[in-house]
């Protein structure tokens, strides 16, 4: 439809794929469920792995919070953009991940160190698109710098700093998506860029952390309906 | 600029400030007239654009397209499976909710005690109906002590015992389990 926005194009899908579901049309509501899907896949992806950094988890994460958003599409309403709406979906997904995995780790040594101790990016086996090897050299160490350093942020602030930053959202966005009031997301979206920029600094030595180590607890699950 | 800004820093802005202008795009006019700020502003902005870059390309590395497009197929499936398995429940009469399944749960403990509770006076009350109604549907109860061994004359024990072995009844029964020695009065006359 000519003129339309993602979020009325979103809309305008959701109440299809609802009325279709109420009328015992499950094959084609799929069907119209299938473009949201392609819609907010990629994004989905970039959050659920940014934020749990787990390519296996995030792959889980994002397959269960679609599967969720079919089934609880009857609670879903449209004054709320279905992108907001399905990313809380989402991060509580992950959310219960990264505490399932905490507990796990108590009990299972974590299969992701290798034999140097060190943490092993699925990314490393697939294929680089940069031109050279210096460069794919260079480009993957800047990458595993990053990742080191996204860990050593309080969940809070990865989580803000994923969204803020990675996805371009606005603070009002942000603070739709996690509950969080806008001062607050700004005040932590700040804190994780001053934490990033000291790790990043050249010459800085970055700790080795897991993400299921982290000191900062996790508060909760984020709250539908709470600014 | 905040009171902060111009005091603590002598008018430059803080680096929040410097963010905030990254994140809302709006640019305050103290940068247009401050170098140092502009170039700390410009200087931050690089940096963000370069993370934001490494961040996104690190999380496309691994979410290639042929992943995604696996990943579709198994939420597509997954539906597919809920909605077959939804239609297979509810046919022919409704499934029942969760809340009206939990809430059978919930009440079944109540079920039990209520049965445990009936089944328990109905043994009490089986019990005491036993000790009325005599057996035998006679309206005299049966006299516990039967004849005793002195009313057969003419008889020693051994062939008093002959006789309640062969044609056993409550009373000879009775006499006999009274000539049995017991084993606590064996016990005490031992200890005697």
């Amino acid at each position: 439809m000519a003129g339309e926005t993602t979020r009325e194009a979103d809309a305008r899908v959701a109440i299809d794929v609802k009325a279709m579901q109420a009328a015992g049309q499950l094959d084609a509501a799929r069907e119209r469920y299938a473009e949201l899907v392609e819609r907010h896949q990629r994004r989905a992806a970039r959050i659920a792995y940014h934020y749990v950094r787990d390519s296996a988890d995030a792959d889980e994460a994002v397959q269960d919070a679609f599967v969720k958003a079919y089934t609880h599409l009857g609670t879903f309403r449209e004054e709320l953009p279905f992108e907001i709406w399905f990313t809380r979906i989402l991060i509580n997904g992950c959310l219960d991940r990264i505490k399932a995995k905490r507990r796990r780790e108590r009990w299972i040594a974590r299969p992701t160190i290798d034999s140097n101790g060190e943490e092993r990016d699925p990314a490393e086996n697939l294929p680089s698109r940069s031109p050279s090897p210096e460069a794919r050299l260079l480009h993957n160490e800047r990458r595993q710098r990053l990742k080191k350093a996204m860990v050593q942020l309080p969940e809070r602030q990865r989580l803000v700093f994923v969204l803020s930053h990675f996805e371009g959202r606005t603070s009002r966005e942000v603070s739709a998506v996690t509950g969080l009031n806008e001062s607050t997301v700004r005040v932590h979206l700040f804190r994780a860029i001053r934490r990033l920029r000291s790790l990043l600094a050249p010459g800085a030595e970055l700790p080795t952390k897991a993400v299921g180590s982290e000191t900062t607890a996790v508060k909760g699950r984020v709250r539908h309906g709470s600014r | 600029m905040g009171l902060a800004d111009l005091v603590l820093r002598r008018g430059h802005l803080s680096e929040g400030a410097l963010v905030d202008v990254w994140t809302t795009g709006i640019r305050p006019a103290h940068l247009d007239s401050c170098d140092p700020c502009a170039t700390r502003a410009i200087e931050l902005s690089r940096w963000l654009e370069d993370v934001q870059a490494i961040g996104r390309a690190d999380a496309d590395a691994v979410f290639s397209e042929e992943r995604l497009s696996t990943q579709r197929d198994s939420v597509m499936n997954r539906l597919a499976q809920l909605d077959r398995r939804s239609k297979v429940i509810s046919f022919p009469a409704a499934a029942p909710s969760t809340r009206e399944v939990a809430a059978g749960r919930r009440g079944s403990p109540g079920w039990l005690l209520a049965a445990a509770a009936a089944g328990l006076m109905i043994g009490v009350v089986s019990m005491e109906l036993s000790h009325m109604i005599p057996f035998g549907g006679s309206d005299q109860p049966a006299p516990l002590v039967a004849t005793a061994p002195a009313q057969m004359p003419g008889m020693d024990d051994a062939s008093w015992l002959d006789i309640t072995y062969d044609r056993p009844s409550v009373g000879g029964l009775h006499a006999l389990d009274e000539m049995t020695p017991r084993v606590a009065d064996v016990m005490l006359a031992s200890n005697r």
